[in-house]
């Protein structure tokens, strides 16, 4: 993606809130702007808008009030890219927030559907390059949660980082957050 | 990563329109193909040599009433405005309130750009001759 062809105009995050601004977009359009690119996301089934209900209820109890839990919200992961991932949570009370969009997160999670090959090894690429520590695919094909940590600079990689660290957690078994080791998520709790 | 699995936002002229005004400086070489904002890889003498000679022998061989563009904005469909090397357009220049959309000839002078005016401006000019009938 980094070799697109034709090479396309890449977008930085300034531009891309004065687009929004502009009123450019349709009310409907759902886009992220990945590392300069301003990306569709594919439309969402009924599988996916439960799982993104299910790890959201699983997430708010595991984290606590002391912790944004964030639903299809933009992030500002750097200066070229504003994703919108299915959760992400970040530290500190709603009302206290300092920041309207997070750039520190301390957990992101995507529900992949058909999207399962970009999020792995697209945004997965992204996120680890942002240093995002714990990075989950809740992934609907294989009924498995997909646990990535431990970021690092990869030059296979997308965009030079992956993450050492890649679990696949099935139904029976439980997760932790990393920044909320004493919650236990049984896995099954976020499956549809 | 393979293009297939990122799709990209798709921009019609009357957004680009608005992105050139907001955005875009007189350094910005941007071409909107099949609503993409495509970059335009810088010119090396080579090719401005093949645009200096092309333009010549085809205002020789032109008949009256039509001219030759150079790197200058025609309307192909609603989400195409390229910027061919060349392109002859009938009339004179001042006969067009919008850019021209009915080229008669267009021409692209190609080193590294070879794939890209073969394959994919290869595929828009070739649309645009036959959704305007011509």
């Amino acid at each position: 993606m980094q070799t697109t062809y034709p090479r396309t105009r890449r977008w930085t995050r300034v531009e891309y809130d004065r687009l929004i601004e502009m009123g450019m977009f349709q009310p409907g359009e759902r886009l992220e702007l990945l590392a300069g690119n301003l990306v569709v996301r594919e439309p969402q089934g009924d599988p996916h808008t439960l799982a993104v209900e299910l790890v959201n209820e699983a997430l708010r109890t595991g984290f606590g009030p002391e912790w944004r839990v964030r639903v299809q919200l933009p992030i500002a992961l750097n200066e070229e890219s504003e994703p919108e991932p299915d959760i992400s949570v970040a530290p500190g009370r709603v009302r206290d927030r300092r920041e309207a969009k997070p750039s520190r997160l301390a957990l992101v999670v995507e529900i992949a559907e058909s999207s399962l090959a970009l999020d792995r090894e697209y945004k997965g690429s992204l996120y680890a390059r942002a240093r995002v520590p714990d990075y989950w695919i809740v992934n609907l094909a294989d009924r498995v949660l997909e646990v990535y940590r431990d970021p690092r600079p990869d030059a296979s990689a997308s965009y030079g980082w992956s993450y050492r660290s890649v679990q696949s957690l099935s139904a029976g078994e439980h997760v932790s957050p990393l920044a909320a080791p004493t919650a236990r998520v049984p896995v099954a709790d976020l499956l549809p | 990563m393979s293009e297939s699995a990122v799709r990209t936002r798709r921009w019609t002229r009357v957004e680009y329109k608005l992105i050139e005004t907001g955005f875009l400086g007189p350094g910005d070489k941007i071409e909107l193909l099949g609503g993409q904002l495509c970059v335009s890889e810088p010119q090396n003498n080579p090719h401005a040599t093949a645009i200096s000679l092309g333009l010549e022998a085809i205002r020789q061989a032109l008949a009256l009433g039509s001219h030759v563009r150079v790197q200058l904005p025609i309307v192909l469909d609603p989400e195409s405005e390229p910027e061919p090397d060349l392109a002859v357009v009938s009339g004179g220049p001042r006969d067009y309130a919008d850019h021209p959309s009915q080229p008669a000839l267009v021409v692209e002078a190609a080193d590294s750009s070879l794939a890209l005016d073969r394959e994919h401006k290869g595929s828009l000019y070739a649309r645009a001759c036959q959704s305007t009938g011509s």
